[in-house]
């Protein structure tokens, strides 16, 4: 009996080619669960978005929770007053065009058109949109980001998802560690400059909520994202109300009547936070907002733009609607899909919008998409280079907490709450790390 | 009797003050054997907890029986210890046991070693055996030969990596880059070679990510390093194409000669090819063709790891032995003067690794690794035999950690 027992025990010990894993395992399809309103995140703008279509389209480099940062597409070599992307040869658009400066230039372009983010991140380029056109007619593996100030932040910022290049107009298009096989499935890419991702293939299947939970209990989807979340982890997918200027009034009714932390409550839901300055707490921001007046009332109407596929905005939206009536004021709701809601807003329709902006980690960064969704570029100019002669990155963010603080009796943007990364996974997954903006770095995933 | 035990017993004997609770044991001891007057010269022979417990203890009362006008040598404990204290030409043998708990107790007895030639071929021991037994409150350096005892041959972990770095370990080398006789660590790790001296300060970096891609490169960190004549081999499992480096004022210069990954360095080494897109090296020769984690050679010696998490350990003039759970960090390694095995454990990503010492005994010490070891290198700087491990950390980055044996 006891020579059974030890048999069962040494091939029980023994380990198998599936088991034993000292090294990645290879294969297998990696599953992935999203709710509705990830599925129609097309460009990522959302922490679970931005997840999701880093398979099909990586950013130019990966920013580690520790702040330093990783050439996936690129490196970046700085010299006195200009920054230079340095394409990494082998990177290759699903198509086989290499990725040259020209086509990171026209990407860029493009996205400047459609992301605060975008905007933002480049705004410290001289001329950035004359700089890219200039370049986009270039060759070569280079592309020179002249400075129009200090900024040295850039490198980590170009890291943000709204910066990963893109061939052609619509989201599709990306270099990614997978190519888009149809809608819902992606193949491992071999050429990747990183090397092909350890799964063979990834699937994704857009589920309601309680779905994707037992999706994942019964290991059918190795990744859920749109649901759970750490309240850990930075939570840096800010929400802000901006305003016309004749419509701070309204703004200015619906403040003392704004309770933040019930809003994210009954509103949002978690993992988020109330955000009663510019910048999240995740960034130093306050984490209390200074009491307010008594509220007062108003008269007239007004137009709210908000981003009709996220379910969080639209309730917020409907709240402040309520909150407002209360005020007296008319509030009409006007929903857009994302694209068209920066578009619009940049046009001049609408009196208010919900405007949500995945933040960079650093503060002096975030206070730049801050100043972008304001509106006013020379302001932003003005803020930002002082802050950015600051070489040293603990007194930068010191003095941006600073600035912030002044600037938020100012600026036609009311902060509201800001929500990290809503993803569950199989613990079984292997090699999962956060990156600095708080999302799931799945490149590296494998399971034994 | 190994070399390490030795020393700290020679050394603790003649250190000007010995244990105390060792001393009075000694002492008490001494007195019995005096007592009995045996025949000198006397063998000492004492089985501890602990090995270098037991040669201390058998140094201290054959040092004492020898000031007390009795000449003593000292023996090994075991079942043969008559006859090896007749071959050392004692007389008379003392044997003991020492237990450590509250007290430091000695129980044993002392016995002539004259073979009664009567007897014929059975090795019969005559003469009159007299019991010996001695017992003193234990102290704590007493307690610290005794545990240290428990690691005796074995393994110990140094408490501070010799360095930190943010990426991962794709590849390690020990050996000497400047020529001053002291090996240097070499560290492959995102497309960087690292050289850093012995106390682990950065000597010189090198980047390779201007070397053309490889068509399908490893999302593993990986690639082989080799220290040989001064220069430095480097492949990489991300890069089309090998190099040389030589350290040449403070820098790592390119030079000629690359050849490709390499199984083990030096003349015994074993050409191999990176398998495409995954980290996995294949012999290039001989009929060994499939994909291996990794591996060693050595003159006569080759260690090849399977992705099964099994190890064939190939050895002069004997079979080829099959080791299980064998993980990717291991190495062919000469320990004391055997050559053996250092082996991670295959565990699937496991927060805390296991190094352990397989060699041609039963006894396989092992050490507590945090991390998880990916490379395994012999020859780290600093005294005694001591290897170099790359360790991934769950952070996304990696340290360098000295293994040693106890002395």
């Amino acid at each position: 009996m006891r020579r059974i027992a030890l048999g069962l025990l040494l091939v029980t010990a023994a380990p198998s080619d599936t088991t034993a894993a000292a090294r990645a395992h290879d294969g297998g399809t990696l599953r992935l669960a999203v709710l509705p309103e990830v599925r129609a995140d097309r460009w990522g703008d959302t922490p679970e978005g931005a997840v999701l279509r880093s398979l099909v389209a990586a950013p130019l480099c990966h920013l580690e929770a520790g702040g330093r940062v990783q050439a996936v597409l690129a490196s970046t070599q700085r010299s006195a007053d200009a920054v230079s992307v340095v394409l990494r040869t082998g990177a290759r658009f699903p198509s086989g065009t290499p990725l040259g400066a020209a086509e990171l230039a026209r990407a860029w372009t493009r996205a400047i058109e459609r992301s605060p983010v975008a905007r933002a991140a480049l705004a410290p380029v001289r001329d950035a949109a004359a700089t890219l056109e200039q370049q986009a007619r270039g060759r070569g593996g280079t592309l020179v980001l002249p400075l129009a100030h200090p900024w040295p932040d850039l490198e980590s910022t170009l890291c943000h998802p709204a910066l990963a290049p893109i061939a052609g107009e619509g989201p599709g298009g990306g270099i990614g560690p997978y190519a888009p096989d149809g809608a819902d499935r992606g193949r491992a890419v071999p050429s990747f400059p990183d090397g092909r991702p350890h799964p063979d293939a990834f699937a994704v299947t857009a589920l309601s909520r309680r779905a994707a939970q037992r999706a994942l209990e019964t290991r059918t989807a190795q990744v859920l994202l749109g649901d759970g979340g750490e309240p850990s982890a930075p939570a840096l997918l800010a929400t802000y109300l901006v305003s016309r200027p004749g419509s701070r009034p309204l703004v200015a009714l619906l403040e003392p009547r704004l309770d933040r932390a019930a809003l994210v409550r009954s509103f949002v839901g978690a993992p988020a936070a109330a955000m009663p300055g510019l910048l999240p707490p995740a960034l130093g921001g306050p984490e209390r907002g200074a009491a307010s007046g008594s509220p007062g009332r108003g008269s007239g109407t007004a137009v709210l733009m908000y981003a009709a596929d996220r379910p969080a905005q639209r309730a917020v939206a409907q709240r402040l609607q309520i909150l407002l009536r209360d005020a007296g004021v008319q509030l009409t709701l006007a929903p857009r899909t994302p694209e068209a809601l920066d578009r619009d807003w940049r046009t001049g329709q609408g009196d208010l919008a919900l405007r949500s902006v995945l933040l960079p980690p650093a503060p002096a960064a975030a206070l730049a998409v801050v100043l972008e969704l304001a509106g006013d570029a020379s302001a932003s100019h003005r803020e930002l280079a002082p802050l950015g002669a600051l070489a040293d990155a603990g007194e930068r963010a010191a003095r941006t907490r600073e600035r912030a603080l002044q600037l938020s009796a100012t600026l036609p943007v009311l902060p509201l709450y800001a929500e990290g990364l809503r993803a569950r996974l199989d613990p079984a997954l292997v090699d999962v790390r956060r990156d600095g903006f708080g999302l799931w770095m799945l490149d590296d995933a494998w399971w034994p | 009797m190994s070399p390490g035990p030795a020393l700290v017993a020679a050394l603790l004997a003649a250190a000007p003050t010995p244990p105390p609770a060792l001393e009075a044991l000694a002492e008490q001891l001494r007195s019995q054997v005096v007592a009995a007057h045996p025949e000198a010269p006397v063998a000492v022979a004492a089985d501890a907890p602990s090995v270098p417990l037991g040669e201390t203890a058998a140094t201290l009362l054959a040092t004492r029986l020898g000031e007390s006008g009795l000449p003593a040598v000292v023996i090994g404990p075991g079942e043969d210890a008559p006859a090896r204290a007749r071959s050392a030409g004692a007389r008379s043998l003392v044997r003991l046991r020492l237990e450590v708990g509250a007290d430091l107790a000695a129980a044993g007895e002392l016995r002539p070693v004259w073979r009664n030639f009567w007897a014929g071929r059975t090795p019969v021991e005559t003469g009159p055996a007299r019991v010996l037994s001695a017992a003193v409150p234990v102290d704590r350096a007493t307690q610290l030969l005794a545990a240290g005892s428990a690691q005796g041959t074995g393994l110990v972990l140094d408490a501070v990596p010799l360095a930190r770095l943010p990426t991962r370990t794709a590849a390690l080398a020990t050996g000497d880059l400047d020529g001053d006789g002291r090996p240097e660590v070499a560290v492959l790790a995102s497309g960087e070679v690292w050289v850093l001296d012995g106390a682990g300060t950065l000597l010189a970096r090198h980047g390779l990510q201007d070397l053309p891609p490889a068509a399908a490169p490893a999302r593993e960190p990986f690639g082989t390093l080799c220290i040989s004549d001064g220069r430095l081999l480097v492949s990489w499992a991300r890069a089309e194409s090998p190099v040389v480096l030589r350290l040449q004022g403070g820098q790592l210069v390119r030079g000629a000669g690359a050849t490709g990954p390499t199984l083990g360095c030096g003349e015994a080494s074993e050409a191999a090819t990176f398998v495409p897109g995954v980290a996995r090296l294949q012999l290039t020769r001989g009929p060994e063709r499939e994909p291996l984690w990794g591996g060693d050679a050595r003159p006569g010696h080759r260690l090849l790891l399977l992705p099964d998490g099994t190890a064939r350990w190939l050895q002069p003039g004997a079979e080829v032995r099959l080791l299980r759970d064998v993980g990717a960090g291991a190495a062919l390694v000469s320990w004391r003067g055997e050559v053996r095995v250092a082996a991670s454990s295959a565990a699937a990503a496991p927060s805390e690794d296991r190094l352990r010492l397989v060699g041609t005994g039963p006894e396989e010490p092992a050490v507590a690794v945090p991390g998880r070891i990916l490379q395994v290198c012999a020859g780290a700087p600093g005294p005694g035999p001591a290897l170099v491990l790359g360790v991934w950390t769950a952070d996304g980055g990696s340290e360098l950690r000295v293994v040693r044996g106890t002395p």
